[in-house]
């Protein structure tokens, strides 16, 4: 259990990570274009510049958690907001 | 969080001082590369090194769709030209090297210091993308181990007066949290640059989803506009060179180093003069459009955003090609700093591990310590060596220099597999002393531009690199002396011990 519980930990740091900051660059390039106009190129390259303090912060965050099924359940659920903003946006 | 710090240290670290390393040596790749081709006796100029290459092309490739013009600068001494042609093999294009005559340069073919600047993201002997995946990830996981460091070591400054020799595994420590400290805001800028150069590869997912393609993005950033199609009317291109000196003027002096010409010899052909950020940190990177059949300057464009802007700043920043003399030291001795920040950190590794719980595992780590730590200089050496006396008119020559340079490394790395502990280090350590201090005595017999010939100040720049290789073999003969003297030390106390 302890074993899988720490697989889980590092999965969710490494990749878990890179997966959200990947997502929310392209959530946050769509809303802010549809919200306010802002230029799609404009806000992609801030999006990448502050993505990787950005995935070095979950990383140290989802290692020192203790509260890992909550820490999860952000991760998790912030992913697929992210995914489901970005769906919805490519179908309209 | 030291186990954070600990592991994303150790997992890449090999590769990361690698990447280090030949990072910190390309800072003078075009220096390097001077050093390596002694024959060179006409440096090129910008004053008329693109109407050489304009005759060059015209002769080689007047048909070619595409030309790219390398001018040389301040430390480049050659002009590097490609052009696209159907026959040049899977690359698509072909290349030749000029010289201030407007000669092909075709002594002693060597990669220079270039394969050690397209080494620290490229490696060798694998796929490009795979490569720089790697390198990502070991950048990343640099990065991370940078703040979890910062993390654990809150008392930063205190453990800065700390450092104490002699003391085994504490100078170890010492020695990590001193070239940490030390250089941490440089080691974090480095890090984190080196990110933003292969972001648009990281990133790739979320761009292609956000823009559709690679191509709709940069037509985003860089708000292009489509150059017009080739007429199929031929009209001989006018004189390029003054194209280029009224472009340098229009830019104000700020150097040009990269001309793109589209269909040269067509009615519609285009001629692209960049701006490189040689003359301060941040630049407009503005570049200019001219046609090559009238000459007529068709546009000028700056970098649209602040935001590509920040991106080609910090790329600025980690090639340091704004960098002046005294700067571009101050990046190299930073980079040793980092490699020895890395070494200190794998070494500590084994020690901590050393006396608590042996297990095979650790074996291999130290092999594989002292095989990169040391390995890689001797390779270095190889490459240098390689260069002095592979005979020049050898097929490939440029890649047997390569292929030398990886049978260095592998030559430690054996010797590593092969003796115990303290002899790989003392040995390793001599071998690179030895190689390190032999190449410019090898110079004097093996080429006609050495120590004993060097014209100065023309020259200058051969004879720091020789007076650098002597001072990296006299710092590998001092570590011999210190781990000799340790072993013979280690060895007095054993016997003292058994005669009790």
């Amino acid at each position: 259990m302890q074993n899988s519980l720490f697989v889980w930990r590092l999965l969710l740091a490494v990749f878990g990570s890179f997966v959200l900051v990947s997502l929310l660059s392209v959530a946050l390039t769509g809303l802010l274009f549809q919200l306010a106009d802002i230029d799609k190129a404009v806000t992609f390259i801030w999006c990448m510049l502050f993505g990787f303090i950005a995935y070095s912060v979950l990383v140290i965050w989802i290692i020192a958690t203790r509260k890992l099924l909550r820490t999860s359940a952000v991760v998790l659920l912030s992913s697929l907001s992210c995914w489901l903003f970005i769906s919805i946006g490519s179908n309209l | 969080m030291t186990w954070l710090h600990t592991w994303t240290g150790l997992i890449l670290g090999w590769l990361l001082f690698a990447v280090f390393v030949t990072g910190t040596l390309a800072f003078f790749q075009f220096e390097i590369t001077r050093w390596m081709q002694p024959e060179l006796t006409h440096p090129a100029t910008p004053a008329n090194a693109v109407s050489n290459a304009q005759a060059f092309l015209l002769k080689e490739a007047p048909d070619s769709p595409r030309w790219s013009i390398g001018v040389p600068g301040e430390r480049d001494t050659v002009s590097t030209l490609f052009w696209r042609a159907s026959d040049a093999g899977p690359r698509g294009f072909k290349r030749a090297t000029l010289d201030g005559t407007g000669q092909e340069v075709s002594v002693r073919e060597t990669r220079g210091g270039n394969f050690l600047y397209r080494f620290h993201f490229d490696l060798h002997y694998m796929p490009v993308i795979w490569a720089r995946w790697l390198v990502s990830i070991a950048a990343m996981c640099m990065f991370i181990a940078l703040i979890s460091g910062i993390i654990i070591h809150k008392k930063i400054f205190k453990d800065f007066f700390t450092f104490k020799s002699g003391m085994g595994m504490r100078s170890w420590l010492d020695a990590h949290t001193l070239t940490s400290v030390l250089a941490v805001p440089f080691h974090l800028m480095i890090t984190y640059t080196g990110l933003v150069t292969l972001m648009l590869m990281i990133y790739g997912w979320a761009m292609n989803t956000t823009f559709g393609d690679r191509g709709s993005y940069f037509e985003a950033v860089e708000a292009r506009q489509a150059q017009p199609a080739a007429s199929g009317i031929r009209a001989e291109p006018v004189n390029l060179q003054t194209l280029f000196d009224d472009a340098q003027k229009r830019l104000g002096g700020a150097e040009i180093t990269f001309i793109g010409v589209d269909n040269p010899t067509d009615k519609n052909g285009s001629i692209e003069f960049m701006e490189v950020p040689t003359n301060g940190l941040i630049s407009p990177y503005r570049r200019l459009v001219y046609s090559t059949a009238t000459g007529e300057l068709l546009s000028t464009r700056a970098v649209p955003s602040v935001a590509e802007q920040t991106r080609r700043t910090m790329i600025n920043l980690h090639a340091g090609r704004f960098a002046d003399w005294p700067l571009r030291w101050l990046y190299f001795i930073s980079g040793i700093t980092g490699s020895v920040m890395i070494a200190t950190g794998l070494v500590l590794w084994s020690k901590k591990r050393e006396k608590k719980a042996p297990h095979k595992g650790h074996q291999w780590v130290r092999v594989l310590n002292a095989a990169t730590i040391m390995g890689l200089p001797f390779a270095v050496a190889s490459f240098f060596l390689a260069n002095r006396v592979l005979p020049e008119t050898l097929t490939d020559r440029a890649q047997s220099e390569i292929d030398v340079f990886f049978a260095g490394w592998l030559i430690v790395l054996v010797m590593s597999l092969l003796t115990g502990e303290h002899r790989r280090w003392r040995y390793s350590a001599m071998l690179n002393a030895v190689t390190f201090m032999l190449l410019p005595l090898l110079s004097m017999i093996t080429v006609t531009k050495h120590i004993g010939t060097y014209q100065l100040p023309e020259d200058s720049i051969l004879l720091v690199m020789d007076i650098c290789l002597v001072v990296t073999g006299c710092l590998f003969l001092l570590q011999w002396k210190i781990l000799n003297r340790k072993h013979h030390e280690a060895m007095e106390t054993e016997v003292g011990h058994y005669a009790k």
